[in-house]
């Protein structure tokens, strides 16, 4: 991985749901929905995170942003090399206390308490569905202005202006901050989950899915007001998004998940220009063009997506592969470096 | 801020309250029972306010407790309306052993409020408390308290009631107090389990998570973010229950273990028309004032309140709702 | 030169609500012909599913339609849609006219199995066809005598009294076996793999491509010459609605049926239709051939659709202002409040659609 500073970087994250079953209610399994992903999402970059349903992109950035537990792996939100290769050593070593103290230090994914909840003022959190993410019962002016009462960063007047300052700076007036979310328009509700997002100056912001549920035309409005506040405010963001044309003109990296893993990762530019994962190649293949004229071959995959509860052996992808090899069944590919910041997890390029 | 301003603002934060009160009120009007529901309950509130003036106390029977029935004679036949006992006006007649059935209706609606509150918020707040608790954190916690309430709720409500009644006066609480207590810890398990079923459905809701990820804690969620949603519902049920409660009460009463002896209350008056419901051979509704008056201020009062719930729900129902 | 199978002439549709009065259809006029696949797109709340549902003539209430026609031709006569009753309509959905929602799960009915669905289909369409190939299996004499007289007095009184008996309507499973054979036929046509096991499945044990795979079944089974697919892929994953679309495609091959491909995915129209007309607010705003308008794109609101399309590299252009409230709309054309080009005559008027080549139309005073 480039060694361009990270602002938050997981380390082989995971993240299963127990399922239970019998009258004792035991584990009879898991649902595995985010299985070993490391990332490094640079500074005051965009990073695209693409993938169908049920492949684990949310699940993931949830997890990142410590709204889900994880079950093991490593989360470091602006933490030093240093201190990062020092646990990685300390963990082969198995040198059990000085590991403990270090990651409940550094480590995200150990923090609890009073230091989580600080954390919680610097990573944000946009939702698909601005209609389900705001309060029904709750004012503007309250739902904006809730971050600051519970971070305890302003109050009273203080908070009053600051929360004018954020709704202006997404497009909205005073005369909005009493109003309920159900008097606004699809776009102007998810403004306000922006707004709610930004109030507390933080420095990252998952985005997920954010312009799926409004109008075509809005959505490029958001897209416009995506990119000016990331630049104005210096933000990094997570974007997640199952609409590939979109990820394209608005991240800076992009990486491909499916049914928990990372596939491929690579620049925008180089990735949908040259994808090498056969996932990803039927991928990008089956986003319908408009342009009547351009006809693309187009790569049909063949049956469903299996579900994360058995994955299959080996590397997932293989019951749908068309270039499947023995050596698919049984290995799982992790990810290699291709030069360029490309990186592929697929037998097919094993030097 | 100065004062003119803080004023501006509390008025721009109240607009969409009234926005909402102006849609209810449209709601109630376009809906004739709903209103009819309203009505009878502001009568009887209206009633309830007014009784120190309509049906003045002071007769010396009462022993200064206005709440108890004037005792015009000592006689056990009751005696019609409009008859005078001893130089007492009985406007509706005097139940077995004299007491004023006016009197009784009038300052009975006061009881019924009286109770019907007084049972109806402690069992909702209750409801309300555990029933979230139970809701939102789930597990051992929910499985304790669903099988608390399964046992009560097993249980027929009036004779648990009898139940709990029959043990709490010898405790030294007073009868009427008992009775409400009774009700009290036998009516909350109905407002836990709806508030559980509302909060389980709401946990799941994104806004929740939003208020976690700006790092809410769980009581601020529950109470700002869990309650102002699940509370429809319950107020729908609260305002059914008051009518019952007061029905349960005079059941009670009629049965000997509600409020006491003379006390001014509607299920007492039908108590005391228990010999006289049947009257005599010739004539067998010659005491129908004993029972049909009071019976007809429970059955309004019982009607009025249902009504009402009926539009709350209505309108505040919100996959009913144009929003 | 090919006939229309659909004219929808002037038609008026009004919702009434709380708030006021939505003129959710502003005299709409539109043409399918008979083969062909046309596109209707629109952003939401344009009124281009209210137009799939008032061809079926199932617009829910609040919402009337008060005005005009809708001419459909059935096998060579032109029936008027809006003048029919509830019966005629009732056979035609289904059998001519067939819809395809958007979201498979709630457009399947949660406690029915997928057999139980499709059957319906083909007991309220095929039913006579379906008792004659009984017929001609071996039968008892009381079951040949029950389904001849289910031939020739379908609403007898006897009939129905018999058919609630609980051991003796036995008789009725000679006609399901008939059906679900014909079932499983119609789930291979769909490309749905190992369909007998398929076929005993409940609603919530597919997933979102099968799903929408079987609501397509339901609707295509009897063969209907008109489909009217109301975004049917829009909730589905990319590489499931390409397998969508090329089942839709083939489909199209075999049975020659006309498609009213209902969309706001501009790439999915340019995949799938031959014409494509644009809403806006109630109105058509513009027809043309799908070349024509990707290429030469006439109305101010298609062009900034066509605009708004992401590109990597360039800024994302978006359309100035929202789309008007149909409670009040906007005087003449309803487009005038963003159009760049607008001029005084497009505050008072509502321009005509009118013919400017024979593959491009438009609605639109400039022209």
């Amino acid at each position: 991985m480039s060694k361009v500073s990270a602002l938050i970087e997981t380390e082989a994250l995971k993240k299963y749901y127990p399922i239970t079953g019998g009258i004792l209610r035991r584990r009879v399994g898991e649902v595995r929905a985010v299985d070993g992903v490391s990332l490094n999402i640079p500074k005051k970059k965009c990073f695209g995170l693409v993938g169908e349903s049920g492949c684990g992109k949310t699940t993931f950035a949830k997890t990142m942003i410590r709204l889900l537990k994880p079950n093991s792996g490593h989360i470091y939100f602006d933490v030093p090399e240093d201190i990062k290769e020092e646990i990685a050593k300390l963990e082969q070593s198995k040198n059990s206390p000085k590991l403990k103290k270090l990651r409940a230090q550094y480590d995200l994914a150990t923090f609890r308490g009073k230091k989580l909840k600080s954390m919680r003022r610097k990573m944000q959190i946009v939702y698909q569905d601005p209609t389900r993410s705001l309060n029904p019962r709750m004012l503007v002016k309250d739902i904006v202005g809730e971050p600051l009462i519970v971070q305890k960063l302003a109050k009273g007047t203080e908070r009053r202006k600051k929360t004018l300052e954020i709704l202006g700076k997404v497009g909205l007036t005073e005369k909005h901050m009493y109003r309920y979310p159900h008097e606004f328009s699809g776009g102007q509700r998810q403004r306000i989950a922006i707004a709610r997002a930004l109030v507390t100056n933080p420095e990252f912001v998952v985005l997920d899915e954010p312009t799926s549920s409004v109008d075509v035309s809005v959505r490029s409005q958001l897209l416009n007001l995506f990119q000016d506040l990331r630049k104005e405010l210096g933000l990094t963001y997570l974007f997640i998004s199952h609409d590939l044309s979109i990820v394209e003109c608005i991240a800076d990296q992009v990486a491909v998940m499916y049914l928990g893993k990372i596939v491929e990762l690579a620049e925008t530019t180089e990735l949908y220009k040259n994808p090498l994962h056969p996932y990803s190649l039927a991928l990008f293949s089956s986003i319908p063009i408009p342009d009547p004229a351009v006809k693309r071959k187009r790569i049909e995959l063949k049956g469903e997506v299996p579900s994360p509860v058995n994955p299959p052996t080996g590397c997932r992808f293989h019951p749908r592969c068309s270039e499947v090899m023995e050596l698919c069944r049984k290995e799982e590919p992790e990810l290699i470096d291709m030069g360029n910041g490309h990186f592929v997890a697929c037998h097919l390029f094993h030097k | 801020m100065d004062v003119k301003s803080k004023l501006h603002e509390f008025r721009l934060g109240m607009q969409p309250s009234i926005d909402e009160l102006k849609f209810i009120a449209t709601r109630i009007k376009s809906s004739p029972l709903s209103i009819v529901g309203a009505a009878i309950v502001i009568f009887f509130i209206i009633l309830a306010l007014a009784a120190p003036w309509i049906a003045i106390p002071g007769h010396p029977s009462q022993g200064g407790n206005p709440y108890m029935m004037p005792k015009f004679g000592i006689l056990a036949t009751p005696q019609p309306p409009g008859s005078t006992v001893k130089d007492n006006y009985a406007r509706f007649g005097t139940t077995a052993w004299q007491y004023d059935i006016y009197y009784g209706c009038i300052w009975g609606s006061r009881s019924a409020f009286h109770v019907g509150i007084m049972v109806v918020i402690p069992s909702l707040l209750i409801g309300l408390a555990l029933g979230t608790l139970a809701g939102y954190y789930g597990g051992y916690l929910d499985e304790l308290l669903m099988r608390f309430t399964d046992i009560i709720i097993a249980f027929p409500s009036l004779i648990l009631c009898m139940a709990f009644i029959v043990v709490l006066v010898p405790m030294g609480i007073e009868r009427l107090d008992a009775v409400m207590l009774a009700f009290v810890i036998v009516g909350w398990p109905s407002y836990a389990r709806i508030i559980r079923g509302e909060a389980l459905r709401i946990k799941n809701e994104d806004y929740i998570e939003a208020a976690k990820s700006i790092g809410c804690s769980d009581f601020r969620v529950i109470l700002k973010h869990i309650l102002p949603n699940s509370i429809y519902p319950v107020v729908i049920m609260a305002s059914l229950d008051i009518g019952t409660i007061v029905l349960g009460v005079a059941a009670l009463t009629f049965l000997g273990l509600g409020a006491p002896e003379g006390w001014a209350d509607w299920g007492q008056l039908i108590a005391y028309s228990r010999n006289f419901i049947y009257g005599k051979p010739t004539d067998p509704y010659c005491y129908w004032y004993t029972f049909i008056i009071p019976g007809l201020f429970i059955s309004l009062f019982t009607l009025g309140w249902n009504l009402l719930g009926d539009a709350f729900r209505d309108i505040l129902d919100p996959t009913i709702r144009r929003k | 030169m090919s006939k229309n199978l659909l004219t929808i002439e002037d038609v008026i549709l009004r919702f009434y609500t709380y708030e006021g009065i939505v003129e959710a259809l502003d005299k709409l006029n539109l043409k399918i012909k008979d083969g062909e696949t046309l596109g209707v797109v629109g952003e939401t709340g344009c009124g281009k599913t209210v137009t799939g549902l008032s061809t079926l003539v199932l617009v829910p209430p609040p919402g009337k339609i008060e005005g005009g026609h809708i001419l459909f031709d059935k096998k060579g006569k032109t029936v008027d849609l809006l003048s029919q009753d509830e019966a005629f309509l009732r056979d035609i959905r289904g059998e001519d006219i067939s819809m395809v929602f958007q979201d498979p799960r709630s457009a399947l009915n949660p406690v029915y199995t997928v057999r139980e669905q499709i059957s319906e289909v083909f007991l309220h369409h095929r039913r006579r066809e379906f008792i004659e190939q009984v017929l001609k299996c071996p039968l008892t004499g009381f079951e040949r005598k029950i389904y001849e007289k289910m031939l020739e007095n379908p609403e007898s009184f006897t009939l129905k009294v018999i058919s609630k008996i609980p051991i003796i309507n036995r008789y009725k499973r000679k006609l399901k076996d008939e059906i679900s054979s014909e079932v499983i036929r119609v789930l291979k046509e769909m490309q749905i793999p190992d369909p007998e096991r398929v076929v005993d499945m409940y609603p919530h044990e597919l997933s979102g491509g099968m799903a929408q795979r079987v609501v397509i079944a339901i609707a295509l089974a009897c063969n209907p010459k008109l489909l009217i697919a109301d975004e049917p892929t829009t909730n589905l994953d990319v590489t499931i609605q390409l397998q969508i679309l090329n089942l839709i495609r083939e489909l199209k091959r075999k049975f020659g049926s006309t498609i009213e491909y209902i969309t706001h995915d501009l790439g999915v129209v340019a995949e799938m239709c031959d014409r494509v007309a644009v809403m806006y607010a109630g109105n058509i705003v513009e027809i043309a051939d799908v070349m024509e308008l990707f290429k030469n794109p006439l109305h101010p609101y298609t062009k900034a659709l066509l605009e708004s399309i992401p590109r990597p590299g360039k800024e994302f252009k978006s359309i100035e202002g929202t789309v008007p409230s149909l409670i009040n709309p906007p005087k003449g054309c309803r487009f005038h409040e963003r159009c760049p080009y607008a001029m005084e005559i497009c505050t008072k008027e509502k321009p005509v659609l009118k013919e400017i080549t024979k593959k491009h139309s438009i609605q639109c005073h400039l022209y």
